[in-house]
């Protein structure tokens, strides 16, 4: 079939991803998923990873859940739930405190002191969240997102690249 | 029992005796040395043996490989010009004929004979009833020219379509060529286009067309770019496609530079990668830059720019030639990289994307930007693709800067002799400087303590001072036993004399070991130190290149039409 010609536009046939809202994240394709890993960080989300920061030592409950709200708002709320096992950033807290970790699951909020050693999937992020480039790293079971301060994302493959699909 | 008188000639003889055999065992104890240094000679010779025997292999392989890639090119030139020799004839005559009739110096009778010469000579080749129908038009006939020009669409539709295109527009036809152009147009898929529609990309970005046509080009293009770009999974691959692409961009670490971590680190491998795709940084830099510095050279004659164009298009296009233009491509690698297989088949495998006979638009921009010589891309075009790519090579950069600080090592592990140590930054030196002299104290300690008198020395010397001393205050002494209990003593002092050699040579020996390796390892952790410097700042370049990438914009890298005194589109 011969195809429009100059100038004209064809209709793509490509569900957008926010039309598709999956049950689990196991049924979402590989691609769907890093579309999703993948997104822009918006000013909210950035700006509530900075308070952990400026909130010191302790952090009540209620700011940990109020930024795990934050987060599934942000990203897909499955996602969140079934494959994020924290956000690891730099500590500003000052020597000896290098890193420190948001886990999701059980809502813990740790400040890590150089050489300490933490859970060992998210130590995978440690050396980028030290890195100047990176605000924070979120860690995912297969990927590793580092998210730039101005929201730009990057993304590493656990598994080492293969098809995409 | 009667006496026994011994006569002192007799006593002087064991002391003698005993006295060779001291000397015995130390000659012994220095052979067993000289062996082993022997042995770590003979090792030494074994090793440089294996390397010379190694680097002698894989000369011999080189050589080999070289000297096959020249015969082969030889072949695959010779079966080119033989099975395809008569096209270029074809293609020369293709522009001839134009610049001939422009300028009115060749008489219609030639232009006929001649294209119905060539006509002949091709029964299948598309470009044969092409020229055809250009005499004809020339020589205004039209029956001829309408049956020439239906020919050559059934041979080839595409090709001729855009030859065609090109040659109303230098005809300055107007509605013909974008009649034709849009019959190009029609039958394009942009996830399965012929490698030729680098020739429309060429003629848009160098200002061929004119203004309205090269608007909607620009409309169909990004229109293209989208319709793929909402493909699931079409934008992973073409990330990928692009961090492969800036990879093959990175210069090999030089040889030179931290030797001692080379040596002594076994974490040197993952260091080297790591610091190789830093530096990278600057490499993909420096690629980018140099693609948009200076001014790009046009023909000053519009007719020459299309004449270029059409000659590209009836040259480097048919896919009949494709797998022999392939092979000859890999020989000329194999030639450049003086037959390393390894080097050119990367650069084969980087380049292999041109190569394909369909392909899609947006590996048409990777190829133009990554390979334009081997893709037919001129100069604009290749600013005109990283332009038009630019949000894919920031993000396929992005996740290739990503992954390379993920992979830097935390602590660098360090191997010296058979001692084993880590630092993460070389500042841990008085600690590891420390730990390798214990490391050294505990093995000479241990070797030390199993330098030890023998039992039977033991024994002898405490029988022998029993013999001796009961002898002595005896009323009637024995001397023969006397004798015997004096070289007791004799054997203990002469073993505990060897002994003392042998713990001094010990320790001489682990002072010097620990001496070396604490100077190897300072200067391992000095390296650590540089490498972590260099890394830091390497890494740090990262930044130019998105900075780089973000002020492009594909309006910008359009050149004007001919004759168009004004910018069609500004940033």
């Amino acid at each position: 079939m011969a195809r429009q010609i100059l100038g004209g536009k064809q209709k793509s046939e490509v569900n957008s991803l926010s039309s598709v809202k999956p049950k689990s994240a196991s049924a979402l394709t590989k691609s769907q998923l890093e579309k999703i890993l993948r997104q822009k960080r918006s000013p909210t989300y950035m700006e509530a990873l900075h308070k952990l920061d400026a909130g010191g030592h302790v952090c009540g409950t209620d700011a940990l859940n109020e930024l795990l709200e934050v987060i599934k708002t942000e990203l897909d709320d499955v996602v969140v739930t079934e494959l994020l096992h924290g956000i690891v950033s730099k500590c500003y807290l000052g020597h000896p405190y290098e890193v420190h970790t948001i886990q999701t699951l059980g809502d813990i909020l740790h400040h890590y002191k150089v050489g300490e050693a933490m859970p060992a999937a998210l130590e995978k992020a440690r050396a980028m969240a030290k890195h100047p480039s990176y605000e924070f790293i979120e860690v995912y079971s297969k990927y590793l997102v580092a998210v730039a301060s101005n929201g730009s994302t990057a993304l590493v493959n656990l598994e080492g690249e293969d098809s995409n699909g | 029992m009667a006496d026994r008188v011994v006569q002192s000639e007799d006593i002087s003889d064991i002391r003698r005796a005993l006295r060779e055999q001291g000397s015995v065992i130390g000659d012994i104890v220095k052979q067993v040395d000289s062996v082993d240094k022997r042995l770590d000679t003979v090792h030494g010779d074994i090793v440089k043996f294996r390397k010379i025997f190694d680097d002698f292999l894989e000369k011999d392989v080189k050589a080999k490989n070289l000297q096959l890639a020249q015969t082969r090119l030889i072949e695959i030139r010779q079966k080119l010009d033989r099975e395809f020799g008569f096209y270029n004839e074809l293609r020369r005559r293709a522009t001839g004929i134009l610049q001939a009739a422009d300028l009115s110096l060749v008489r219609r009778d030639t232009i006929a004979t001649t294209t119905d010469d060539l006509m002949l000579s091709a029964p299948k080749y598309w470009l044969a009833p092409v020229l055809v129908a250009v005499s004809s038009w020339i020589l205004d006939n039209q029956d001829l020219a309408t049956r020439a020009v239906a020919e050559a669409l059934q041979r080839d539709d595409e090709k001729s379509s855009l030859f065609f295109a090109l040659l109303m527009r230098r005809a300055k036809r107007v509605k013909s060529y974008q009649v034709w152009l849009d019959r190009y147009f029609g039958m394009q898929d942009p996830e399965n286009l012929d490698r030729q529609v680098i020739v429309v990309l060429n003629a848009l970005v160098n200002g061929v067309f004119g203004v309205e046509t090269y608007t909607q080009c620009l409309e169909r293009i990004n229109a293209w770019v989208q319709e793929l770009t909402d493909k699931s999974g079409y934008i992973d691959k073409q990330r990928q496609r692009w961090e492969d692409g800036i990879r093959s961009k990175i210069s090999s670490l030089s040889d030179g530079n931290y030797p001692s971590l080379k040596q002594y680190s076994p974490t040197w491998k993952k260091l080297a990668e790591v610091l190789q795709e830093a530096k990278g940084h600057q490499d993909i830099f420096n690629y980018f830059d140099r693609v948009f510095q200076g001014e790009i050279a046009r023909a000053t004659k519009f007719e020459d720019e299309v004449d270029r164009l059409l000659s590209l298009l009836a040259s480097k296009f048919d896919d009949d030639e494709l797998p022999l233009i392939k092979d000859e491509q890999l020989q000329n690698l194999i030639i450049k990289y003086d037959g390393d297989r390894t080097l050119a088949d990367g650069e084969f495998k980087q380049q292999k994307e041109v190569y394909e006979d369909k392909i899609s638009f947006t590996q048409v921009l990777t190829n133009a930007a990554i390979n334009p010589e081997l893709s037919e891309a001129s100069l604009a075009t290749q600013r005109f693709a990283i332009a038009l790519s630019r949000e894919w090579i920031i993000s396929a950069h992005q996740d290739f800067t990503a992954k390379n600080i993920q992979k830097v090592p935390t602590s660098i592990d360090i191997a010296i002799d058979d001692w084993k140590g880590k630092s993460e930054d070389g500042s841990n030196e008085l600690q590891l400087v420390a730990d390798v002299q214990s490391h050294y104290e505990r093995r000479k300690e241990e070797d030390l303590s199993k330098v030890k008198i023998k039992p039977w020395v033991w024994a002898y010397l405490v029988i022998g001072s029993l013999l001796f001393l009961s002898n002595l205050f005896a009323k009637e002494k024995n001397y023969f036993l006397m004798l015997v209990g004096a070289g007791g003593g004799v054997s203990y002092f002469v073993a505990k004399k060897q002994n003392d050699a042998t713990k001094l040579t010990i320790q001489s020996h682990y002072d010097t070991s620990c001496q070396k390796t604490q100077q190897i390892l300072k200067g391992t952790l000095a390296e650590i130190v540089d490498w972590r410097r260099d890394y830091a700042i390497s890494a740090q370049k990262s930044g130019m290149v998105t900075e780089l990438l973000e002020d492009i914009t594909p309006e910008q890298y359009v050149l004007n039409p001919h004759g168009s005194a004004r910018r069609l589109l500004t940033k």
